[in-house]
């Protein structure tokens, strides 16, 4: 072989050597650094309680927010929010996600040309499903808030005269009476579904009474969204004039799409937050990296909250000392290769060259 | 991405998918020399599918003035303003389609486009029956011929394009393409609202339902199509501007389909902004009152033998009578005098020479209507002897 070939052979294994080591071990850095812990909590969970004192007792891990850069519409590289602090309790039975996030402007009306706040929790129902909304073999459950949802549930269904307080309609062909009509008077009209389309085909977005705030829906990779048969997810939001505070919760087992706990996790989790003043909607959105999830042994109570954490169950990780080292030594044979193939072997041939 | 022939730019261009033409397209012929913007078509539609609460914003059928009005507000300049400038090369255009723009503002969204604002659809009819010009200073009082100053209007439904954009830019797959009839439809159930549609369709015909908070749109009466029945907006057009049928493969134009005769053989109706690369499949024959320059914009280079065409073949039938017309320019007219002058779909159709008579068939054969291609002539004495009266009108 010869020398030049023999070099960028060499400079191919070390930069695939390189990249190889440095991924499997940034993945695994990031999985730790990002690891979540459910706090074991003895008693009722404030299961739709944004503002419950507990809360106060729970550490929060800052979440990083990214733009969804995968799947079209798939240039959106602002999402406003761009981290979210999340805490995790349960009590055996249940889990409770707080979520929370700055947003100056509370976005809970939808207009032709407004959008709403909402937030999601998504978790994988088999190991390798937290990637890009699962994958055609890997399903996800996800819970999403919405904030107009929020505001049906608060203030009962959003009526056209909310959205314009100048609205005026002289007749509907389902309507008794005489304008104004109201909203819960015209619904309640049984010819009235049928000048709802959405709510008349079924669709969970245009059902005008919400129980609750939170959606369950599952996916098995992009495009394939679809609010699922079993409602297990519910929560609220409150707004204070500078961020929203969501609480959402599920039973830990519920017999439909449970993420597999096992014997506490981990599973993984990810989130993704939604500002609507920032037009963001669907694949518009900022969201997190997938992290492990775990539940607290109920007999460790003192064990460590939402932070850092290496499970019993869980990835077995060299420590972080080890990991940044190996990054380091990756990195280094990653330009090394870069620099044989890009400057010694060119000058090689131009040296050769100019002697022919 | 895949490659598809569109037949109205001449050529072959980037879809989002593969896209094999419907087993039948659903196409219609406006004539917009005489639509009188009665607004039946509107009310009709209105009355039928958005009567509903959250809905009262919305027009699947609306009748615009050109060049002032238009609902959404100035949808057709922002289209311009999307594609910038661009050529055609003949009969094929050699500019970039929506889905083929990649220097373009909305680059999350697969298509090119505008999202509207939610007070352009406030106003449906700002610019009604608003001329080009100024009267005073462009001699709009005493009108020469050709007129100094034109206008005209302009009725959209739903084009139900044979290459949807808003079926390319819904993420979630859930508008799709009929392959029994071509009708676009977007699906009630798994439509999020999400609102990309609404950015990416050029002619700004899908809605956002403000209380089921999805997406909607003309759905071309689909049930009565289903019947063999035209849509609504059809078939209450009081100024009989309206054809409604399926329009054949470009390659293989039947010369006894109503649709396919004006589109394809006579070429006399033409689509609307072709440029937007969707082929859209309601055909204008564009009115002959109007500067070329703004009818090549609005339907492509089409727009000069639309025109030519149409107007010699009334001006003939003004100087020579209709029985002396030839067999295609009768036909021309038959067709459009038959429009929508039954409530069927007309398949195919046939003209009687000897009585000036055109008949309209279903798809089986059967005849559905026989129009008089001339109306009955009377003329009265301009004295009635029997009432003792002058008469001012004699005919």
């Amino acid at each position: 072989m010869r020398m030049d070939k023999l070099v960028l052979v060499l400079a191919t294994l070390a930069l695939a050597a390189g990249l190889y080591v440095s991924n499997i071990q940034i993945g695994v850095t990031l999985g730790q650094e990002l690891g979540l812990t459910a706090k074991y909590v003895d008693g009722p969970l404030p299961i739709t309680s944004p503002d419950a004192p507990i809360w106060g007792d729970i550490e929060a891990k800052e979440v990083e927010l990214g733009p969804q850069l995968t799947a079209a519409p798939w240039i959106h590289p602002e999402p406003s929010v761009r981290s979210l602090r999340v805490k995790v309790i349960h009590n055996g039975t249940w889990v409770s996600f707080l979520l929370e996030w700055n947003d100056a402007t509370k976005d809970d009306k939808m207009l032709t040309d407004t959008f709403r706040d909402s937030a999601a929790v998504m978790l994988a129902l088999q190991p390798g499903a937290g990637q890009c909304m699962g994958t055609p073999t890997a399903e996800v459950v996800i819970a999403h808030w919405k904030a107009d949802w929020q505001r049906d549930v608060n203030e009962a269904f959003t009526d056209i005269s909310e959205l314009y307080p100048n609205f005026w309609s002289d007749w509907y062909p389902f309507a008794v009476g005489s304008p104004p009509y109201t909203l819960p008077d015209l619904m309640n009209l049984s010819a009235a579904k049928e000048y709802f389309a959405g709510w008349y085909a079924g669709n969970p977005l245009s059902t005008p009474l919400k129980l609750t705030p939170v959606e369950t829906l599952v996916a098995h990779g992009w495009g394939t969204l679809t609010t699922y048969a079993y409602q297990s997810f519910i929560g609220r939001g409150i707004h204070d004039g500078a961020k929203w505070s969501v609480v959402i919760s599920r039973p830990i087992s519920t017999g439909q799409a449970d993420p597999p706990w096992g014997d506490g996790g981990p599973v993984e989790v990810a989130f993704a937050v939604w500002d609507g003043s920032n037009g963001e909607i669907g694949a518009k959105k900022g969201v997190s990296l997938p992290m492990p999830l775990s539940l607290e042994k109920p007999t460790k109570p003192t064990a460590v909250t939402a932070t850092v954490t290496v499970t019993e169950t869980g990835v077995e990780a060299a420590p972080p000392v080890q990991n940044q080292a190996l990054i380091i030594i990756a990195i280094v044979a990653a330009v090394m290769a870069f620099l044989i193939i890009g400057i010694i072997l060119p000058g090689r041939k131009k040296k050769r060259g100019s002697a022919e | 991405m895949p490659e598809v022939f569109n037949w109205q730019i001449d050529r072959q261009m980037n879809y989002l998918y593969e896209a094999p033409r419907p087993r039948r397209q659903f196409a219609g012929v406006f004539d917009l020399n005489k639509c009188i913007a009665c607004q039946t078509c509107t009310l009709a539609c209105k009355t039928t599918w958005t009567s509903g609460r959250g809905q009262e914003y919305m027009w699947w059928n609306n009748v615009e003035s050109k060049p002032r009005g238009g609902y959404p507000l100035t949808w057709d300049l922002k289209l311009m303003e999307t594609l910038g400038e661009q050529k055609w090369e003949g009969k094929r255009y050699a500019g970039k389609t929506v889905f083929e723009l990649e220097d373009r503002p909305n680059k999350e969204n697969p298509v090119a486009g505008y999202f509207p604002e939610d007070l352009d659809y406030a106003h449906p009819n700002l610019g009604e029956d608003e001329v080009s010009g100024v009267l005073e200073t462009e001699g709009g009082y005493f009108p020469t011929i050709p007129k100094p100053l034109w206008m005209f209007y302009l009725p959209r439904i739903c084009n139900h394009c044979t290459y949807p954009a808003c079926l390319a830019a819904c993420p979630r797959r859930a508008i799709y393409k009929r392959e029994e009839d071509g009708i676009v439809l977007v699906d009630q159930e798994r439509c999020r609202g999400y609102r990309y549609c609404i950015e990416a369709c050029p002619y700004k015909k899908v809605f956002f339902n403000l209380m089921t908070r999805v997406a909607e749109k003309c759905i071309a009466c689909f049930p009565l199509i289903e019947n063999g029945k035209i849509p609504r907006c059809f078939e209450t057009c009081i100024g009989k501007i309206r054809i409604a049928g399926f329009i054949s493969k470009p390659d293989n134009p039947q010369p006894d389909n109503p649709i396919d005769y004006l589109v394809l053989i006579r070429k006399v109706a033409l689509p609307l902004f072709p440029q937007s690369g969707t082929e859209p499949n309601i055909y204008y024959i564009p009115p002959i009152n109007v500067p070329l320059n703004f009818l090549r914009m609005m339907f492509g280079p089409g727009a000069d033998n639309a025109v030519k065409t149409y107007r010699a073949v009334m001006e003939k039938a003004r100087q020579n009578g209709l029985e002396n017309l030839d067999d295609e320019d009768l036909k021309l007219i038959g067709l459009v005098t038959l429009a929508n002058s039954t409530n069927r779909i007309v398949h195919r159709f046939r003209i009687i020479r000897e009585t000036l008579e055109i008949v309209g068939y279903d798809e089986h054969g059967g005849e559905l209507v026989k129009v008089p291609i001339s109306e009955p002539k009377y003329v009265r004495e301009f004295y009635d002897q029997r009432l003792k009266v002058y008469r001012h009108n004699i005919t």
